[in-house]
């Protein structure tokens, strides 16, 4: 790995964004708490020092079970998506990869979704969503890949046909689960409604040891990960065993995506738009892309909250449409300058 | 009884509608309708209800259910009603496709549509007139005005409150100043936080509510929780009512009907908003 | 010298793709230090043997041993720190540098958690610095030309330190100077490591001159093995490509060296003639077409070795051509041009363009301005074979606006 000085300003300047975007996140709201009461109420709370006079116990809450939590969340969501967008894309060697596009948020929602419907919202702990939400993410993400792959290659085309009609089966299979649901249908609106609000610590704590896990797996895969980008028979003279790197890169994708849609509902464009920015910075090589996007993805998901949150105040917008609104038109742009590619190479 | 048959009415999308001869099959295509219909006592010309919301009165149940169509699920069955033979088929606002196509087959269409508890009134003088139960009617909307007077006068000495209504959660959703039942909450004396909203069903931030901190915290039981449940949410600890305890659940079917019940719903949401008051 | 155990032993090895073998019962063996050739016409399974020997496709039957042991048994990090393959391209998806490309080669060395060695940045630095591409190391790999992206696949492979070094036609669209260069490192590392090396060639005085043996396969089996003389003879030339040549002596070397002889022009039953741009072996398949379309058919400016010329020697057609790896000369361009402008029809092949055939292009043009109808062939897109930093782009674009686009052989409309 090569830490040249513009990876270190590179990251640099994502980690002053991450601090500076998660502070004015806490700060903005219903009601203005400034960073300084934001770190001595932390401190306080973590045994440091006295509880700061003068802050009012609202103010209290609202930053430590409304904002830190929401925000936190955003950044654990966030950094999961990106993470998991820039796998898939190293695996399918496509930049248009994302677990939104290529219809394996759908399939971790369904999962979700099954769970509730059959064994309640509260099944295995915290634990039995996320996990649901894994195996079906990581079912789909396998028969996209099947469906996308002709011969040696992903093509654009056949990865969003695949991940749109697969999405379109989960749909419909979602809706007649649901109408299976008696009692619980209340549960799964909310789920499928929630998004970041209502998620305390609780759901954090479950998840953010998944989410290290399926980090950690990406860490040591990355470098496996470039060698996909020369196609799969040159990986393999280069000493890769592709079949397994592909089984891990679609199980820890599928992870990442799990994760965060079983906590946040399906948020897309996340996970599309935020390695592809970076690899302008940082360059192709995973090792430098990763620890970039996991800076990045969190400040994304960040801001686009703190957007659904100000701009109809106290209105809440779903922060999916707020990540669509950007990742739509961003979107359209790669499919154009893809289709040009494809045409120039034949 | 007077009849002034055929009756030639606007109805509330503006549609001119002509009944001939007083209804002897119909269809309500909304529970506040139904119940209407009941009120009026002629619950037994009834041949068709929307689903199973229609609930009330019990014998509602037992009448064939025409909706569960369209794409949500929320339209009526067309050809369903069409093998009823309705001679009207009362509804609500909203599924302007479906109403056209079920006049195209002959059907009368007519839709009432409450935005206000006086709204409801003239509604139900309205459904008189068109089965041809004006007196049934006068005397209904006669007795819910005299409650209604007596509410009015009870609560006319106490402050108002300011109060939010949660009708979802999560997210927090409450309702908008142009609903029905906002109209309803203003009448029982509270002050909505939620009154400048922009549309009738918004999601609502948490914080927001923490800083608006309300008097009284009002839901909705369509929204499926219990009061004790609205507590161990992240942050509403912090809502001063919550800690209190002066969170209600209210009976969305009394509340938010704009049928014959709804000075019962009315009368449910004083009680929740000024618990002093009855002592 | 080369000595020792082979290194590479291919057993009676059969191998292909589901339909009949591609490749028949073949056997040979490099040892370390040796410099093995794989001449045959196009179709004699030289890409499937050295897919086989690389660990790619699995023999149907036989054994393929790479320093002793069997590459399909062992885990693919351990294959590829005893075998590495130069393939003829590759385009990453992403954009890497030269550098991150060249550090892929140290995969196999890595420890299971991706961490490198003290070994490997001399490794990837001597890689870099014999295939002379240290100067691009920052250069992302999509920007370069083909010859200096195949030179950095080529240090790749290098930099893997593998005692068995495979390369599929580790020359074709080099220039000359390139083509020398490339050829004495995979020499030097034979000698000095004692690298045992197999590598396919098309061009068969390359292989003479710069192989100690070459095998040549026809029709999946081996026609024929051995030191360079007892390969490249006039039977061999005769049975396994078709044509009728002389082999002689090369005066400096001693290697075997073709001669291809002129012989007159057939007989046209149209009276109309053709003229075919070609290069590569891209004009054979047409050569025979057009000629049996009853079109009489020249081809050139062709370089003397080249496959195009090697068919059109053996169709007995009016060509013009001049030696391998040198540019067109003027006395060559102004026949090929009389050629050109006076056909009643010129096809102009998707062959790679560099400085030694660019006239061709100019040739092209010009007959095509002068009203020669002109057909384009490009199943391969031009961006892919220009070695002329955009030259030959250039003209290929000019020469679109005056001729018929065409996508396949199949599509090559002839009456």
């Amino acid at each position: 790995m090569i830490a040249s000085r513009r990876y270190r300003r590179t990251m640099g300047g994502l980690l002053a964004a991450l601090v500076a975007s998660f502070l004015l996140a806490v700060a903005v709201g219903a009601v203005w708490i400034s960073p300084w009461s934001t770190i001595r109420l932390v401190a306080w709370k973590l045994g440091f020092v006295p509880r700061p006079a003068g802050v009012p116990h609202s103010t209290e809450v609202i930053l430590l079970q409304l904002r830190l939590p929401r925000v936190v969340l955003a950044g654990v969501v966030g950094a999961a998506l990106a993470a998991s967008g820039a796998v898939f894309q190293g695996l399918f060697r496509n930049p248009l990869a994302d677990p939104a596009i290529i219809g394996v948020s759908s399939g971790a929602a369904l999962g979700a979704i099954g769970v509730i419907v059959f064994a309640g919202s509260g099944a295995l702990g915290a634990f039995g969503v996320p996990l649901a939400a894994f195996a079906g993410a990581l079912l789909t993400a396998l028969l996209v890949y099947r469906l996308a792959r002709i011969g040696p290659t992903v093509h654009v085309a056949t990865l969003l046909l695949a991940g749109i009609a697969v999405a379109a089966v989960i749909s419909s299979v979602m809706s007649l689960v649901m109408s299976f649901s008696g009692q619980q249908v209340r549960d799964i609106y909310a789920w499928l409604l929630g998004g970041l609000v209502g998620q305390g610590w609780r759901s954090i704590a479950a998840i953010v040891p998944l989410v290290g896990l399926g980090v950690g797996a990406a860490a040591v895969t990355a470098h496996d990960l470039n060698l996909m980008a020369l196609g799969e028979e040159r990986a393999a003279q280069l000493g890769i065993d592709v079949d397994r790197l592909k089984r891990r890169s679609i199980a820890i994708g599928a992870l990442l995506a799990a994760c965060a849609v079983s906590v946040a509902g399906v948020i897309g464009f996340v996970g599309l738009m935020t390695p592809h920015l970076l690899r302008l910075f940082v360059g192709a090589d995973h090792r430098r892309l990763l620890p970039a996007v996991l800076l990045a993805g969190p400040v994304l998901l960040i801001l686009a909250d703190l957007v659904a949150r100000v701009v109809l105040a106290p209105q809440e917008l779903p922060v999916g449409i707020v990540t669509a609104l950007l990742g739509g038109p961003f979107f359209l742009y790669l499919l154009r300058r893809e289709g040009r590619r494809a045409r120039a190479y034949g | 009884m007077p009849s002034a048959f055929p009756v030639t009415m606007s109805d509330d999308d503006g549609v001119r509608v002509r009944i001939d001869a007083p209804p002897r099959r119909i269809v309500t295509f909304a529970p506040s309708a139904t119940e209407i219909v009941f009120a009026l006592g002629i619950g037994d010309r009834l041949v068709g209800v929307s689903g199973a919301y229609d609930d009330y009165p019990p014998a509602a149940t037992r009448i064939p259910e025409v909706g569960g169509a369209g794409d949500f699920g929320v339209e009526p069955n067309v050809e369903k009603v069409v093998s009823l033979r309705p001679d009207l088929f009362l509804t609500i606002e909203g599924g302007d496709q479906w109403k056209e196509r079920l006049r195209e087959l002959g059907i009368p269409v007519f839709t009432i549509d409450s935005v206000s508890l006086e709204d409801t009134l003239h509604d139900i003088e309205t459904v008189g007139r068109l089965t041809g139960t004006t007196e049934a009617a006068e005397r209904l909307v006669a007795s819910m005005q005299t409650e209604y007077r007596r509410i009015e006068a009870e609560i006319a000495g106490e402050a108002r409150v300011s109060c939010f209504f949660e009708v979802f959660y999560p997210p927090l959703t409450t309702v908008g100043p142009d609903t029905f039942i906002a109209d309803v909450l203003r009448r029982a004396g509270c002050d909505l936080v939620s009154a400048d909203a922009r549309s009738d069903y918004p999601a609502w931030s948490v914080d927001d509510l923490v800083r608006e901190d309300p008097e009284v915290y009002l839901v909705s039981s369509e929204s499926g929780t219990s009061t004790a449940a609205v507590g161990d949410r992240p942050g509403f600890g912090a809502v001063a009512a919550v800690s209190r305890g002066d969170v209600a659940l209210v009976d969305s079917d009394l509340v938010s009907r704009p049928g014959p019940r709804i000075v019962d719903g009315l009368r449910e949401l004083v009680e929740a908003l000024h618990p002093g008051m009855f002592g | 010298m080369p000595t020792g155990e082979p290194a590479l032993v291919l057993e009676a090895v059969t191998a292909g793709y589901g339909g009949p073998p591609a490749l028949r019962d073949v056997s040979l063996d490099v040892r370390p230090g040796e410099v093995v050739g794989l001449v045959g016409p196009n179709g004699s399974g030289k890409t499937t043997l050295v897919r086989a020997a690389s660990r790619a496709l699995r023999p149907l039957s036989g054994a393929v041993l790479v320093a002793g042991r069997d590459p399909y048994r062992l885990p693919a990090r351990e294959a590829a720190r005893l075998v590495a393959v130069v393939p003829q391209d590759v385009t990453p998806a992403f954009s890497f540098t030269a550098l991150e490309m060249v550090l892929m080669g140290r995969t196999p060395h890595l420890s299971a958690w991706g961490g490198g060695g003290p070994e490997d940045w001399p490794r990837v630095r001597e890689a870099m610095a014999a295939t002379s591409v240290q100067h691009l190391a920052d250069r992302p790999v999509e920007e370069l030309s083909g010859g200096e992206r195949r030179r950095v696949v080529l240090a790749q492979a290098l930099a893997q330190d593998a005692p068995v070094l495979l390369l599929d036609e580790p020359t074709a669209h080099l220039d000359i100077r390139h083509v020398l260069e490339v050829l004495d490192v995979v020499r030097g590392l034979a000698a000095r490591e004692g690298t045992a090396v197999l590598a396919i060639f098309h061009d068969l005085d390359l292989a003479a001159a710069n192989c100690d043996r070459l095998v040549a396969l026809h029709r999946g089996e081996v026609a024929a093995a051995g030191a360079p003389e007892r390969v490249v003879t006039r039977e061999l030339l005769e049975t396994v490509y078709g044509v009728e040549a002389e082999v002689v002596a090369d005066e400096v070397t001693g290697r075997p060296a073709v001669r291809l002889g002129a012989r007159p022009a057939a007989p046209a039953a149209l009276g109309r003639r053709a003229h075919v741009i070609g290069g590569a072996g891209r004009g054979a398949p047409l050569l025979r077409r057009l000629s049996e379309a009853g079109f009489e058919v020249s081809v050139g400016v062709l370089h003397a070795t080249d496959t195009d010329a090697v068919v059109a020697e053996r169709l007995n057609l009016l060509r013009v051509s001049v030696p391998p790896f040198s540019e067109i000369d003027g006395e060559s361009a102004a026949e090929a041009r009389r050629l050109a402008v006076s056909a009643d029809l010129l096809v102009v092949c998707d062959a790679p363009y560099g400085a030694g055939n660019l006239e061709n292009l100019r040739i092209a043009l010009e007959a095509a301005k002068g009203g020669v109808r002109t057909l384009l062939l490009e199943e391969v897109p031009i961006a892919e074979r220009d070695f002329t930093g955009g030259i030959a782009t250039g003209l290929w674009c000019a020469l679109r606006e005056r001729a018929e686009v065409v996508r396949s052989y199949d599509d090559v409309a002839v009456c």
